[in-house]
């Protein structure tokens, strides 16, 4: 029951942040690949995953290895900060302070800056490293995640096993509408992995604390229950003001 | 140069995004090991002043950023 809580946490948070950031990164390769070809788009992505890769390898088992109770505290941190700076952007946006991230948006913005390649069968450089800083960048928070989450406990595969699915489903779908995908409900997602990330990193901290959790790592789940509902009064609330 | 430049720029943006708020989180964790370890109030109460901090500063941030908004 306690790994599980844990598991089916660090499963669910890569899962979830994986969805949105491969979405945003695929409307970039998108953009790239119709306007400057295939092959570009490809090259830059592919270069991009290497980097990702080489990070969660590299990263991962090196801070497996540091002791946990030294490890706690400062990755608490860095959730707590991470998780909180997403909430809140996800309240804003849900209470319709900030506008919505629209991908078809940046897909029009993206093509028109790319504009269209002269010779789309060469492989064009712009669009390759338009299409390797998308992925690299909206990789770097995939690759904090499933680090962060998937660090204690043996986590970091199952934690991996979440980002990759999340990826496989996003580019399945991607691969058969070839078109942004704007119905990805990316603020609710956001909201929930900033939910997740949030409860996270308040009960490492407690952890490297030595705070003793009532129920032990069920608090993950109270704690996300706690934040939830403030989010989502404020949201509401910040709607009803806007009225 | 310029991808290391957006880089360094995405990682502060993940973890700074609204400084302030970044800035603030860092006094409510020192307050909660400082009440941890120098007084002896039962842990899990630490526990539940370190969720409220973080619930307080949350809150606190948003409706700031949106009277913000409105402001202008």
């Amino acid at each position: 029951m306690i790994i599980s809580v844990h598991a089916v946490t660090a499963i669910s948070t890569s899962f979830l942040a994986s969805a949105v950031e491969v979405t945003e990164a695929y409307t970039i390769v998108l953009a790239v690949g119709l306007s400057r070809g295939w092959r570009s788009a490809s090259l830059g992505t592919f270069a991009a995953l290497v980097v990702l890769a080489i990070s969660v390898i590299a990263l991962g088992p090196l801070l497996a290895s540091v002791p946990l109770q030294a490890i706690q505290g400062p990755m608490g941190l860095l959730l707590l900060l991470f998780g909180m700076g997403w909430l809140r952007k996800a309240i804003l946006r849900a209470g319709g302070v900030i506008p919505l991230h629209d991908e078809n948006l940046i897909f029009e913005k993206q093509m028109h800056n790319l504009g269209s390649a002269t010779r789309p069968n060469i492989v064009d450089a712009a669009g390759a490293l338009t299409a390797f800083q998308g992925v690299l960048l909206e990789g770097l928070e995939v690759v904090f995640i499933v680090i962060a989450v998937g660090v204690e406990r043996g986590m970091l595969l199952p934690a991996s096993a979440g980002a990759l699915l999340a990826c496989v489903a996003v580019l399945s779908i991607g691969a058969m509408v070839h078109k942004p995908l704007s119905r990805v409900p990316e603020n609710t997602l956001k909201f929930a992995v900033g939910v997740m990330l949030t409860s996270f990193g308040i009960f490492w901290i407690g952890e490297a604390l030595r705070v003793t959790w009532p129920g032990g790592d069920l608090a993950l789940v109270y704690i996300a229950a706690v934040f939830l509902i403030v989010g989502v009064a404020m949201s509401s609330y910040l709607r009803r003001a806007a009225t | 140069m310029s991808v290391l430049r957006k880089i360094v720029c995405e990682l502060c943006s993940m973890f700074a995004g609204d400084v302030v708020m970044s800035v603030l989180v860092i006094p409510i964790v020192a307050g909660a090991a400082g009440l941890r370890f120098l007084t002896v109030l039962p842990s899990p109460l630490v526990g539940a002043g370190l969720i409220l901090g973080c619930l307080f500063l949350l809150v606190v941030r948003v409706l700031s950023h949106a009277n913000l908004v409105r402001k202008s």
